[in-house]
């Protein structure tokens, strides 16, 4: 097989019957003028009998293949989660290799979906993050910064401390990804004529365990099984309907159908939810015959600032808690300078009249990467400033955005971040 | 230009046939990739696939947890121990904890579901799992994995 990284697959290519023929990678070299430069080269096509979508939650290709299939017709919105991630080296005496801690409540209220993990491994280095859930309603809040304090929990900052309760641990990496937290109620249908949807980019992670690597290797499996059959069957740019099948045959399936309620409850507040997920997961053993729907995406949630409390996050002290760029730093974040951003904005008044005017400027909180910057242009008027080359392709500015107005497309092939151990 | 008036101009673009094109070079897409030659060499069909990768390399744009339940490496790749996975964690304890601002309460082990029982499960680091299908899959077809190899040779 071949492996090309450093190309982004930019667009679908439809055959004129409507299925997928293929995608095309992006153009390179374009500057940010939107004008070729000497260094430019014109993106490739690769046809395939098949394409299968593998590109993570929220790909820019799965939510236009979604849309246009009407994939999601008969589920209920995706919802999504923002998890946020640092790796640290600690104090060997604070170092329990082999513990998986998990946290709910604090610094959450009640009404909010959140929740974090400290997973110990070898080498007395930890992974720890923190889950917001992107139907949060208040404008105000800042899924990076309630990272950062939920660090300052006496029972958290322990394990980055020493003995004499100094922070001696190590921060090493820092990373931002949203994930699909919508379960089997929000699975679109993973097939279409020419394709399929798989992993992440179709939204089999499961909420309850928070684990989707299982669930996405099952799933690529799957599609290439009944790829290959079709293949061999001489067929080409149909529906791979024996992947759906087989999937709803999988022990995957009975996986999800048990915790498919599990995101849901949280909408009725942490306690209700811990005792309903308690009763459907601990009592019933994950059997139970009730299903709860949701009825919005993420972004309905919100409400207008005027109607929300500001939230006032302590400054951070750059041992234990950090600012946006220190942290972006660690990501390893690389974006070629002179090329037209890949943030894109179909309207560019609704960030002032809109989301600064009614949000208070939303997406500079919820971006874990200092990407927008409301700042003063030379006129006096506010401006929303788009710091592209720090994206690290987490995809949360295109569910939050309140009018979904931010559209993120790939930037040239080989931009982003680059986690080593993530 | 718009990138319309781009492929008017300078198109019409150079294009690739393949059996299979796979989008996004992660857990998933690899996977995908593994079966369809894992399949082939089974039956001694050829097939032909490409998996394109955004990230400066397989892994750059990875992020999760991560423990990994290995449940579906193990139907994938049976082997994927003596291969030198980077599976390198057992999780021994699981804790989960509700906190108030100053406060912590540890629901006691004997009442959580199985679904927040990771006891026996693996800690991974995704990056360095899709070196693992970089490897599993160099062993079934030709490829473009030097670099894989490079970057993450010290599993």
């Amino acid at each position: 097989m071949e492996i090309f990284p450093g190309f982004a697959a930019a667009e679908v290519l439809f055959n004129d019957d409507g299925s997928v023929k293929g995608v095309a990678t992006g153009n390179m070299g374009v500057g940010k003028d939107g004008k070729p430069t000497d260094s430019f080269q014109i993106g490739m096509e690769l046809l395939g009998k098949y394409t299968i979508f593998a590109e993570g939650a929220r790909g820019h290709l799965g939510k236009q293949l979604i849309a246009k299939y009407q994939l999601d017709a008969d589920t209920d919105p995706q919802t999504y989660g923002i998890g946020i991630k640092e790796v640290w080296e600690i104090e060997p005496e604070r170092h329990q290799p082999g513990l998986a801690l998990h946290t709910a409540g604090w610094p959450m209220d009640d009404a909010t979906y959140g929740g974090a993990f400290m997973y110990h491994m070898a080498d007395n280095k930890i992974a720890m993050g923190f889950v917001t859930g992107l139907n949060y309603s208040n404008p105000y809040l800042s899924p990076f910064e309630e990272f950062q304090r939920w660090k300052t929990h006496p029972n958290v900052r322990y394990y980055l401390e020493n003995s004499k309760g100094e922070v001696t641990g190590k921060r090493l990496a820092y990373g931002a990804r949203a994930i699909t937290a919508g379960g089997l109620m929000s699975l679109p249908k993973t097939v279409f004529p020419g394709g399929a949807l798989v992993g992440c980019d179709a939204g089999f992670l499961n909420t309850s365990r928070i684990k989707g690597s299982h669930a996405a290797i099952k799933t690529g499996a799957l599609a290439a099984e009944a790829a290959f059959n079709a293949i061999q069957a001489g067929r080409q740019h149909d529906e791979l309907s024996a992947y759906p099948e087989a999937f709803e045959k999988s022990w995957l399936f009975t996986e999800l159908n048990k915790a498919r309620n599990f995101k849901s409850w949280f909408k009725k507040g942490l306690g209700v939810a811990s005792l309903m997920n308690g009763i459907e997961q601990f009592a019933l053993r994950g059997y139970f015959p009730w299903t709860i729907r949701r009825d919005k995406p993420d972004h309905a949630y919100l409400k207008p600032a005027s109607e929300c409390q500001p939230i006032v996050y302590p400054k951070p002290d750059g041992k234990l808690t950090f600012d946006r760029n220190s942290s972006v730093f660690l990501a390893n974040v690389n974006h070629e300078e002179n090329q037209p951003a890949h943030l894109t904005l179909k309207d560019a008044s609704v960030p002032v009249n809109i989301n600064l005017a009614q949000y208070a400027g939303l997406e500079a909180r919820y971006c874990p990467a200092g990407v927008y910057e409301y700042v003063k242009a030379d006129d006096g008027k506010d401006r929303l400033q788009i710091n592209a080359q720090n994206c690290v392709h987490c995809k949360t500015c295109d569910i939050k955005d309140p009018t979904q107005n931010i559209v993120w497309v790939t930037p040239e092939g080989g931009g982003g971040p680059n986690y080593a151990d993530m | 230009m718009t990138p319309q008036e781009i492929l008017a101009q300078f198109g019409p673009r150079e294009a690739m046939e393949y059996d299979v094109v796979v989008v996004g070079g992660g857990p998933a897409g690899l996977a995908a990739a593994i079966r369809l030659k894992q399949r082939a060499a089974e039956t001694g069909k050829e097939i032909s696939v490409v998996v394109l990768e955004k990230g400066s390399e397989p892994g750059a744009h990875i992020l999760s947890g991560a423990i990994m339940d290995p449940i579906a490496l193990d139907e994938l790749i049976p082997d994927w121990k003596a291969l030198g996975a980077p599976l390198n964690q057992l999780v021994t304890d699981d804790a989960v904890i509700f906190l108030g601002e100053k406060s912590a309460f540890r629901t006691p082990n004997f009442l959580l579901p199985p679904c927040v029982q990771n006891h026996g499960l693996l800690h991974h680091q995704s990056g360095r799992s899709d070196a693992l299908a970089g490897n599993a899959s160099g062993r079934l077809g030709r490829g473009n994995l030097p670099r894989l190899c490079r970057r993450r040779g010290a599993i």
